[in-house]
């Protein structure tokens, strides 16, 4: 029914409305994040894409020629890309999320600094944190 | 090359790596992996299993190990789970750097 859009359709319409959600809930902490997000989320998707070709190569996992755009490169499909891409996203922005919450609970509380859950490895405020610092 | 070989090739290890590098920061880390985990294997299986009935994709016969849960196979899952790990605590360590 989608022909060649079958696949960009399904991951845009599948990952795009959780990222937005991400995204109003926790813009500050995202923005903020700077570099980590960049790293967090490109190096997974560049490493996961090569792997990906290996997978394809080895026959693994195999594409319906109708079912994609037929983009890519080194037989990987844009479309793959594209899933590592959400997916590493939706990952490092989740646990960039949780530890700025976390962040905050523990500085909120006075007894937070000795609770299992605090991430006392944060030693700075994820917000904010690099501009002090610059 | 099988899928079970290919995640212990190209997922384990760095999932082994992240694990060793973030170990020092405790249960936080942990329960938050563990609850993303949970989270991406109630989102992605739907759609993953309804993706293949659509015909995108589907796996090398002789290069599963031919346990199926709905359309896919188990190493699918377990993809998942490692993904989760490998961009979890890479993303966990570069926060602590900052």
């Amino acid at each position: 029914m989608l022909g060649h859009f079958t696949y960009l359709v399904f991951e845009l319409v599948w990952a795009v409305p959780v990222l937005t959600v991400q995204w109003i809930v926790g813009w500050r902490d995202l923005r903020a994040a700077g570099r980590t997000w960049i790293a967090g989320v490109l190096l997974p998707t560049v490493y996961l894409s090569l792997a990906d070709g290996v997978a394809i190569r080895n026959g693994i996992w195999v594409f319906q020629r109708s079912r994609i755009l037929g983009l890519g490169f080194a037989g990987v499909p844009v479309e793959e890309v594209l899933f590592f891409l959400v997916t590493n996203a939706l990952v490092a922005q989740a646990v960039i999320l949780v530890f700025a919450r976390l962040r905050r609970m523990s500085a909120g509380s006075p007894r937070g600094s000795s609770s299992a859950t605090s991430p006392s490895c944060l030693s700075e405020p994820v917000a904010g944190s690099r501009h002090a610092r610059e | 090359m099988s899928y079970a070989e290919f995640l212990a090739v190209f997922l384990a290890i760095p999932v082994v790596a992240g694990v060793w590098v973030t170990r020092g920061m405790g249960r936080s880390l942990a329960f938050t992996l563990a609850g993303i985990s949970l989270l991406a294997l109630i989102y992605t299986a739907p759609w993953d299993n309804l993706i293949v009935l659509n015909g995108v994709w589907f796996y090398g016969p002789h290069r599963v190990a031919g346990v199926i849960l709905g359309h896919i196979p188990l190493e699918e899952y377990v993809f998942y789970v490692l993904q989760v790990i490998m961009t979890g605590t890479l993303t966990a360590a570069l926060l602590r750097r900052r």
